[in-house]
C-alpha cells in the first residue's frame, strides 16, 4: 500500500479492494474540492506562512463534524475524517486476521467491518483532551472489531431460542425494524413472555437450549393473552386477527424474531460500505450539492478563526507536558512491570501469553496490568485537575485519552523505553 | 474455532470458580419458579465473583442483607460498604446478553429511596464459559438523567453508550474524593413514597398473597409497591415471596 503524503490526499481518498488485494487510493472528487477550498482558505487567514499539517486538519474537520452533525456539512466533515481514517481501519483489519489463524473473514471482510464502525469513533472522541484522533480511533476499532467478532461467533453456536434469551431488547427491536416489523408489538410480547417463562434447566448449557416443551408453550401462549387484555383492553382477541389464537402463532412469532436478530448480527459484510460502489462517482456523498458546500464553507470560515495558532501551540505543549509526565511515570515503573506493558502493548501479547511466559494465573496477570494502567491514570488526573476532585464523567475522558496515549506510545516506530515521547 | 475469551483479551473479564458455580446452581433450586431460579442463578454467580474483585478496592464491602431473597421477583443485588462516613452503594445488574446495546434495571433499584444506590454496575454472565464480565458503570444521577423508563415492566432502559466502561474509574473517584475531602454527587434526588397505613398495607398484602412472587411487582401501581418494600417487615407478610429453605 503506497503511504499518503498531501493533507488534500489524505482526507479525500479512499482505498479500493479487489478480491481482498488493496488496489490503491480512489479520489473523491467532492471531497477533493472541499478539502483544496479548506486549504486555500486556510492560506488567506494565515498569509500561507505556515504548512497546516495533518493534526490541523483532523481537528478542524471534526470540530466541523461536531458542530452541524445533522446538517448535510457535517457529512461532508464525515467524509474526510473517513478518508483519514482508511490505513487505520487497514491495519487493525491486517492485525485481527492475522492473530486468528482460522478465522471465517479476510482482511477485507474485516476492513468493511471497521469502516462500519467509524460512526462510534466519531462520537466516543473527545476534542478537548484527546491526543490524537488517529490513536483513539486505533484503540476504539480495535475493540468493536473484537467485540462484533465475539458476538458473532456466540450467535453461530446459540441455537434459536438461546439467541432469544441472549439478546437485548433494543438488538431485537432493532433486528424487527430491520425486516420492516416494528410497528407489530406482539414480536415483542410474545418475546417477553418467552424470556419470562422459558430459561435453562442446565448449570452450563445455555446456548443449547432446546426448543420449548408443549407446556411451555401454552403457559406462554396463556401469557400473551392475559397480558394482551391487559394492556389493550380494547381489543377484542376474536376480532383482532393480529392476538394470539394458537400455539402455533407463538411458535411462528418467536421464529420470526430469532430468524431476523440472526439476519441482523451477520449483515451480508460486502453491503455494508463498499468502497468500490461510489467513492469514484462521489455516490457516497450523493446528498451534497453544490448550495451545502457553499453553506459548509460559510460554516467553515467561522471555524478556521476558532482554531487559531495560539490553540494548535498550546495543545501541543499541553500534550507534551503529559507525555512527559506518563513516559517518566513508566520509567519508574519496575522492570518486570515495563516488560509487562511493553508485551502487552506493544507486542501485542494476549493475556493468556503473558501468564504463560510469566507462569502466573491469567487474571494475575490481568489485575497487574489493571494496576499499572490506574497509576497511569491517576497521574494523569490528578494533573489535569490540580486542586478540584473530577467528576466521574471527566475521568472517563482522562481515561479513554490514557489508551490513546498509550497505543501511540508503545507505537513508535523506533521505540526506545527511556526516551520521552509526544504524541504530536 | 476460536476461543471465545481470546477474542476479548481484556481486563473486564473474570473467571467464575468452579466451586462457586456448583454453589450457585444448588442454591438457586430452593426459588419459588423455574424462572426466579434461573435468576438467583445469574445473580450468585455475578455476586460471588464480583465480590472479591469489589473487596480489592473496598475491602469492607458486604452483601446487602435482603439480597437473596429480592432475586424472587427483581434481577440485581446490592453491595454496600462505608466511605468517609458515608454509606456507599452499589447495585450489580447482571445480564446474560451477548450485547449490550442496552442494560435495564429494574425501577426498584432507582426510585425507592432505601433501595437506591449510588452506583451500578452491568455485568455479562456466561455460564456456558464460565466468566463475568465487567460491562460498565453509572451514577444513579446520571441513570435518572439518561435512562427512559419503560412502563410496560418498570425498567429504566439505558443505552449501552452511556455505560462507563473503565470500572476502575469507580475506584479512583473514591480515593480522589477521601484525599480532597470532596463526595461527588452519586444520587439524584428522589421524592418521598407515600406511607402506608396499617390497614392500607393489610388489604395489599392480601390483594398480593397467592400470586407468582415474579408478578408480584406489577400487580399494583409502583408507589404502593414501592411503599410496601419500604416498610420493614414486608417479607413476612407476603408468605409467597420468600424462597424455601433446602
Amino acid at each position: 500500500m503506497r503511504p499518503r503524503h498531501s493533507p488534500t490526499e489524505l482526507f479525500s481518498t479512499f482505498l479500493e479492494f479487489d478480491c481482498d488485494q488493496v488496489q490503491g487510493w480512489a479520489v473523491d472528487p467532492n471531497l477533493r474540492r472541499s478539502m483544496e477550498q479548506a486549504i486555500a482558505q486556510a492560506a488567506g487567514v494565515t498569509d500561507g506562512m505556515t504548512d497546516l499539517g495533518e493534526s490541523y486538519w483532523t481537528l478542524y474537520w471534526y470540530k466541523i463534524w461536531q458542530a452541524n452533525a445533522t446538517v448535510p456539512g457535517a457529512s461532508l466533515a464525515r467524509g474526510h475524517l473517513m478518508a483519514y481514517i482508511q490505513e487505520t481501519c487497514y491495519w487493525i483489519a491486517q492485525k485481527t486476521a492475522s492473530s486468528f489463524s482460522n478465522l471465517h473473514y479476510s482482511p477485507a471482510d474485516l476492513f468493511q467491518l471497521a469502516i462500519a464502525q467509524v460512526d462510534k469513533v466519531l462520537k466516543g472522541f473527545d476534542a478537548q483532551q484527546g491526543f490524537s484522533f488517529k490513536s483513539y480511533a486505533s484503540v476504539t476499532l480495535h475493540n468493536l472489531i473484537r467485540e462484533s467478532l465475539r458476538q458473532r461467533q456466540e450467535v453461530d453456536i446459540c441455537t434459536d431460542w438461546a439467541l432469544l434469551r441472549k439478546l437485548s431488547q433494543k438488538r431485537l427491536v432493532e433486528a424487527l425494524q430491520a425486516v420492516g416489523l416494528s410497528g407489530e408489538p406482539h414480536y415483542l410480547r410474545a418475546w417477553n413472555c418467552f424470556k419470562m417463562l422459558y430459561v435453562p434447566q442446565q448449570a452450563t448449557n445455555s446456548r443449547q437450549l432446546a426448543k420449548p416443551e408443549p407446556v411451555v408453550w401454552e403457559a406462554m401462549t396463556q401469557m400473551y393473552r392475559q397480558i394482551s387484555r391487559q394492556q389493550d383492553p380494547q381489543q377484542d382477541p376474536q376480532q383482532n386477527p393480529a392476538h394470539p389464537t394458537s400455539v402455533a402463532q407463538m411458535e411462528q412469532w418467536l421464529t420470526t424474531c430469532a430468524k431476523a436478530a440472526r439476519a441482523y448480527l451477520f449483515p451480508n459484510l460486502l453491503s455494508l460500505n463498499s468502497p468500490k460502489l461510489g467513492y469514484k462517482s462521489g455516490e457516497l456523498l450523493d446528498d451534497l450539492c453544490e448550495t451545502c458546500l457553499s453553506e459548509t464553507c460559510q460554516t467553515e470560515s467561522l471555524l478556521s478563526q476558532l482554531i487559531s495558532a495560539e490553540e494548535m501551540q498550546e495543545r501541543q505543549q499541553q500534550q507534551q507536558q503529559l507525555s512527559e509526565l506518563l513516559s517518566n511515570a513508566i520509567q519508574q515503573f519496575d522492570p518486570e512491570s515495563q516488560e509487562l506493558m511493553q508485551l502487552y502493548y506493544q507486542a501485542g501479547w494476549t493475556q493468556q501469553q503473558l501468564a504463560e511466559q510469566m507462569q502466573l494465573k491469567q487474571c494475575t496477570v490481568s489485575r497487574r496490568l489493571a494496576k499499572l494502567r490506574e497509576s497511569l491514570l491517576l497521574i494523569l488526573a490528578k494533573w489535569s485537575c490540580l486542586h478540584i476532585s473530577p467528576s466521574i464523567a471527566l475521568l472517563a475522558h482522562t481515561s479513554s485519552a490514557l489508551d490513546e496515549w498509550l497505543q501511540a506510545y508503545y507505537a513508535q516506530p523506533n521505540f526506545q523505553p527511556n526516551q520521552p515521547y509526544c504524541t504530536s | 474455532m476460536i476461543p471465545n475469551a481470546a477474542l476479548f483479551d481484556s481486563i473486564s473479564l473474570l473467571p467464575i470458580e468452579p466451586q462457586i458455580q456448583a454453589a450457585a446452581w444448588q442454591q438457586s433450586r430452593r426459588f419459588s419458579t423455574a424462572a426466579a431460579q434461573w435468576n438467583a442463578y445469574l445473580n450468585q454467580l455475578c455476586l460471588q465473583t464480583l465480590l472479591p474483585y469489589l473487596r480489592e478496592d473496598a475491602p469492607q464491602a458486604n452483601v446487602a442483607p435482603t439480597a437473596a431473597r429480592n432475586w424472587e421477583f427483581v434481577n440485581g443485588s446490592a453491595v454496600v460498604w462505608e466511605q468517609q462516613g458515608y454509606q456507599q452503594r452499589l447495585v450489580l445488574v447482571p445480564t446474560e446478553t451477548i450485547d449490550l446495546d442496552e442494560i435495564r434495571i429494574s425501577q426498584e433499584w432507582v426510585d425507592i429511596p432505601r433501595w437506591v444506590a449510588d452506583y451500578y454496575l452491568a455485568a455479562q454472565v456466561n455460564p456456558d464459559e464460565s466468566w463475568v464480565r465487567l460491562g460498565g458503570f453509572v451514577t444513579h444521577d446520571q441513570l435518572k438523567q439518561r435512562a427512559s423508563l419503560d412502563a410496560i415492566d418498570r425498567t429504566y432502559c439505558l443505552d449501552g453508550v452511556d455505560l462507563i466502561p473503565d470500572v476502575s474509574l469507580l475506584w479512583l473517584s473514591q480515593r480522589l474524593g477521601r484525599e480532597s475531602g470532596q463526595r461527588e454527587v452519586t444520587r439524584a434526588e428522589l421524592p418521598e413514597l407515600p406511607r402506608l397505613s396499617v390497614a392500607e398495607l393489610d388489604d395489599l398484602v392480601q390483594q398480593l398473597n397467592g400470586l407468582e412472587p415474579s408478578h408480584l411487582r406489577l400487580a399494583v401501581a409502583f408507589e404502593r409497591w414501592a411503599a410496601l418494600l419500604e416498610h420493614d417487615d414486608w417479607q413476612q407478610r407476603l408468605s409467597s415471596s420468600e424462597p424455601k429453605q433446602l
